[in-house]
């Protein structure tokens, strides 16, 4: 990049962060965030101390028969699985077998208890009065094929989440895993508000010079149909990763302050049970860090599309707000087919990471891609293509 | 230096903005006349590549108006144009001298004299949402003229100025005149008179006069008042 063009990146920039929206938005969104991550450590309690010292000597324990039976003298102590407290060494290890269960779980409205009642599922009760490893491990496959069928996979998809399936060792070892397990639910939140954000911050990049009428200054010099179009969207792109960022920092780094980073090495089938990606959470959590990011370009390059094509600061953010209001709220069955699965690669959705993982599995060139997967190469690629159009719709400009 | 304007058009739906203007302008001012709403803005805006003609061609040096080489000699200041709120005036003539495509060390020495020359060295640092009308103008000239430029389109470029003001910058286009071609639009005759070896009459999209004006030749203002049928 040459000086010239550096130091008009730098002014662009200016324009994007020196604007009041942009500016009260950003500190509005990441100071919500971190107020509502912040709640939960206001108030130590003392079982709340030193969790990882307690739970230390279930590190690396098999989720196996003995391991149940001990759960099941504490939860017989307490009242019952969900009873068990904070000061509890199995605190953490009860939820997580509660979730195992399908304890909170509804697929497509039925929740497990309604299926497993309906004998389409291992008919182990919840709780662990009788439950051993075995009917716990088939009671999971059968939520699974049943989730499987809920999304109308192939019979291939199926057989080959299935051979993923395979390759996660089971029994599945015991990790400490609240750090992480905060941290992979907040994924959705931070996006969805940054959608909102770069909507409002973004959408007078293009549309900003004409509402300002410096379109024909501007226009009319040597960079400003040539390269401009493309600093300008650098410069987007740059606050979108630094909007990103700080929003993601806000509502993360309390988590991994308080609880560190615990659970890295963890199956991530201990933090999304009905998941089958035979993958670490740590690597997990990469993942969802990679598709964050190219969220946040993603949306960032929405915001300035809009704004080029349609040439109204105000028109534009409303169109990402609404965007956004519908991708929280309307859902759409999965008997719609692709046009469902899409639906559900927005990266709020993607993001979102609730018990349930999406199955669906996208098939391009011959690969099979999963959502997290799917997500990576369509906002990479969507990202490329509204850059192009946004180059064509200036290009078209006149003042 | 020549900036050869062939039967340029401009047409919106039912309405045609600029018929068929052709003209050559040479190293030199010429002055631009026409009532409101008589196409000299779209001319002008057509003239900087900005508005594509709707047919007819604008060249200089043989150099279509559309080409960044055209834009690379261009200077402009719009009858009507804005300023970010965030900048200071320093920042916005940095700015346009970037877009022009001036090195950084070439665009802060042009900077400071432009401030100088236009009389705003003092409050260069302060933020333009601060500036006066007049001072706001007198920026848009300083970077009208940031890359030299040896094709100078400017519209009302009076407009907002205080007298003296007003007779400055009419010695400074002149000046500007003797090695460029500066095409000058204004509703007071007076700076025309004045400055412009030659003139243009505008009436609803045509050319409707066109050639040199010289003292010995008499009052332009009347001439011009005669011309649209406005006789005293």
């Amino acid at each position: 990049m040459t000086a010239d063009r550096a130091v008009i990146l730098k002014y662009e920039l200016k324009k994007i962060m020196t604007g009041r929206i942009a500016v009260i938005a950003v500190i509005l969104g990441a100071g919500m965030l971190l107020a509502v991550t912040m709640i939960n450590y206001l108030i130590i309690r003392p079982q709340d101390v030193n969790v990882y010292e307690r739970e230390i000597s279930l590190e690396g324990r098999p989720l196996d028969d003995a391991f149940l039976e001990e759960v099941a003298a504490e939860a017989e102590k307490a009242g019952g699985l969900s009873k068990i407290g904070a000061e509890s060494r199995y605190y953490h290890a009860a939820g997580y077998l509660n979730r195992l269960q399908g304890t909170y779980l509804t697929i497509g409205g039925a929740s497990a208890e309604t299926l497993k009642a309906a004998g389409k599922a291992a008919a182990s009760s919840s709780g662990t009065q009788g439950l051993t490893a075995d009917s716990l491990y088939a009671l999971r496959e059968d939520l699974l094929e049943y989730i499987y069928d809920y999304f109308r996979l192939s019979d291939s998809d199926k057989e080959w989440w299935k051979e993923k399936e395979n390759r996660i060792s089971k029994p599945f070892v015991w990790h400490t895993n609240f750090g992480v397990y905060s941290m992979k639910s907040n994924f959705g939140a931070a996006m969805d508000l940054f959608c909102i954000i770069a909507g409002v911050s973004l959408a007078g990049v293009f549309a900003g010079e004409k509402s300002q009428r410096t379109d024909s200054l501007v226009l009319c010099t040597k960079e400003g149909k040539k390269t401009l179009w493309l600093i300008k969207f650098a410069a987007g792109e740059i606050f979108s990763l630094t909007a990103g960022t700080l929003l993601l920092a806000a509502v993360q780094l309390p988590h991994v302050i308080f609880n560190g980073l615990h659970g890295t090495d963890a199956a991530w089938q201990l933090l999304v049970p009905f998941s089958s990606y035979p993958y670490t959470a740590g690597h997990m959590l990469a993942l969802l860090i990679l598709d964050y990011y190219l969220g946040c370009l993603l949306t960032g390059a929405a915001a300035m599309l809009l704004s080029v094509l349609i040439g109204n600061a105000v028109a534009s953010a409303g169109v990402i707000c609404v965007a956004v209001m519908l991708d929280l709220f309307a859902a759409l069955p999965p008997q719609l087919g692709l046009l469902a699965q899409l639906r559900y690669l927005t990266p709020g959705q993607v993001l979102l990471n609730s018990g349930m993982a999406d199955p669906r599995l996208l098939h391009i060139f011959g690969l099979r891609l999963t959502s997290i997967q799917s997500a990576a190469v369509l906002y990479a690629a969507a990202t490329i293509l509204f850059m192009i159009i946004v180059r064509a719709g200036y290009k078209r400009l006149e003042a | 230096m020549e900036l050869i304007l062939d039967r340029v058009t401009k047409q919106y739906k039912n309405k045609i903005a600029v018929d068929r203007v052709s003209a050559v302008l040479h190293t030199g001012v010429t002055g631009l006349l026409g009532a409101n709403g008589a196409g000299k803005t779209t001319l002008m805006r057509m003239i900087c590549g900005i508005l594509s003609p709707t047919s007819g061609v604008i060249t200089y040096n043989g150099i279509p108006a559309a080409e960044e080489d055209y834009r690379s000699i261009l200077g402009y200041l719009p009858q009507e144009f804005g300023y970010y709120p965030e900048f200071t005036g320093r920042d916005f003539l940095l700015y346009f001298a970037a877009l022009k495509g001036l090195p950084g060390k070439e665009a802060a020495e042009k900077a400071d004299v432009l401030m100088e020359t236009v009389g705003l060295t003092d409050v260069q640092k302060k933020k333009v949402r601060t500036y006066s009308g007049g001072m706001k103008q007198r920026l848009g000239i300083a970077q009208a003229l940031l890359n030299d430029p040896e094709v100078l389109i400017l519209d009302e470029p009076t407009a907002g100025l205080d007298p003296m003001e007003r007779v400055r910058f009419r010695e400074l286009i002149a000046d500007i005149g003797k090695n460029s071609i500066v095409l000058l639009s204004t509703h007071i005759v007076s700076d025309i008179e004045h400055i412009a070896e030659n003139v243009m009459m505008m009436r609803s999209g045509q050319l409707i006069w066109q050639g040199s004006w010289t003292e010995s030749d008499g009052s332009l203002e009347e001439f011009y008042l005669k011309e649209f049928g406005m006789d005293r």
